[in-house]
């Protein structure tokens, strides 16, 4: 049988509302993968609570990451774009727009962790995982397809795919600022990848563009374009022939605290989000509403 | 078994050294998760373009050619790699460089090239290949 893995990752958000869900959903249409967990510290839950939400599937490395440890690199991560750059005013542009993509490099950087966990494991191991699903804690995943269909396209994956993420040409102007100029965007909500797909796309923190200080790279502040940017680069594309150009039925919905639309949640000044989150016992780190 | 090694003599390169060639593929991914472990304790070092570059050597190597292999290598970008064409028994590059194509590599055999570049097909050809295929730039000795 084929193996296949999770990589469950980012801020814990709405997870003890939906993680029952979550895992559920996994276990059975991948099969009983194994799971690899990284989340932001928080409050919301601990490391003992994680590890019974998965008593009875296959976790294979559970971290709670801290900023303490990623901030050693945010300073840095333009680094080769510093130092080699024509002059000082275009550094000083390069690190104002460092800030802006932190939250792509800090998504980064838990893949970074779990695909080095995952790695050893089949190093060690002898195996090869035929597939890996990137997802988040807050969203809730679902399908259309039947249960055989969708093993079947699970198992058939090409090693140098990702699937499942429609890589959007359209002119997404009130979603996507970064869209207005350049309209490849691909979403970061869930990401099915082959298996080397999978290690040249969970690497991209330490990818080999940073220090040639490419700037189309360093400038662009818009998440969906970066991921999009990795797949073109190593055209890591949908193989299927399959209408509606998807190997798998995958839909997914963002749930928010209280279950807020998106529209409701926007709207939600700063003082509230913090107090609804502290009603529903999440931590207001997990949206960005206090610091640590 | 691995050895690390760095040359401190005003030539600083970190090297690999793989003793048993039987499971080549498997032992340049565990070197790859070294590099990697590297650069995430000493992101300084390694996020830098003049980070020391890395060799991985599988085969006995000519004398000197360290120093030679050094030269080559010491203004190599984040994207660079310099391949041994005739023996096959080393590759050098910028750690970036070398992490992608090393920790990869161990899953090649689940990836064939195009039919048109199987003739002929051996290991540098499928090596080669499999660099250019990463988007790295590939010289060679």
């Amino acid at each position: 049988m084929k193996r296949h893995a999770v990589f469950l990752r980012g801020n814990l958000r709405t997870w003890n509302y939906i993680k029952n869900d979550i895992i559920k959903f996994f276990d059975v249409y991948h099969e009983q993968p194994d799971w690899y967990v990284c989340f932001w510290n928080s409050d919301t839950s601990t490391i003992a609570e994680i590890k019974n939400d998965f008593k009875n599937s296959n976790l294979k490395f559970l971290k709670f990451e801290t900023d303490h440890n990623y901030q050693r690199f945010d300073s840095r991560i333009l680094e080769g774009a510093h130092t080699r750059g024509p002059d000082k005013k275009i550094a000083e542009f390069l690190g104002i727009f460092s800030k802006v993509v932190y939250p792509y490099w800090r998504l980064a950087y838990l893949d970074q962790i779990l695909s080095m966990a995952k790695r050893k494991y089949e190093i060690e191991n002898n195996i090869n995982y035929q597939s890996v699903v990137f997802a988040r804690p807050d969203i809730s995943y679902s399908t259309t397809s039947d249960l055989e269909d969708y093993v079947r396209c699970i198992n058939e994956l090409h090693s140098m795919e990702i699937t499942n993420t429609k890589s959007s040409n359209l002119r997404m102007g009130k979603f996507s600022e970064g869209c207005k100029y350049d309209n490849y965007v691909s979403p970061d909500t869930l990401l099915v990848t082959g298996n080397i797909a999978s290690d040249i796309f969970s690497t991209r923190f330490i990818d080999i563009d940073f220090t040639d200080g490419s700037l189309t790279r360093l400038m662009n502040w818009d998440v969906h374009q970066l991921i999009s940017m990795i797949k073109t680069k190593y055209q890591l594309f949908e193989l299927a022939d399959t209408e509606p150009n998807y190997r798998v039925s995958l839909l997914l919905d963002i749930i928010r605290p209280d279950n807020l639309s998106m529209d409701e949640w926007n709207s939600m000044s700063k003082k509230s989000k913090y107090e609804l989150c502290v009603s529903l016992g999440i931590d207001p780190y997990d949206y960005n509403l206090t610091i640590k | 078994m691995l050895e690390l090694k760095t040359i401190h003599d005003g030539k600083p390169i970190n090297i690999f050294q793989i003793y048993n060639t039987e499971d080549l593929y498997t032992k340049l991914s565990e070197i790859s998760l070294k590099i990697e472990n590297r650069m995430l304790s000493k992101p300084y070092i390694w996020t830098n373009s003049v980070a020391p570059k890395v060799l991985i050597m599988w085969g006995e190597m000519q004398g000197g050619l360290h120093d030679r292999i050094f030269d080559l290598t010491k203004d190599y970008r984040g994207d660079e790699v310099l391949l041994d064409v005739y023996n096959t028994t080393w590759i050098a590059g910028h750690p970036r460089a070398i992490t992608k194509w090393a920790g990869t590599v161990f899953k090649l055999k689940d990836v064939e090239p195009a039919r048109s570049l199987q003739h002929p097909i051996d290991d540098i050809a499928r090596l080669i290949w499999w660099t250019n295929r990463l988007n790295l730039k590939v010289h060679v000795l």
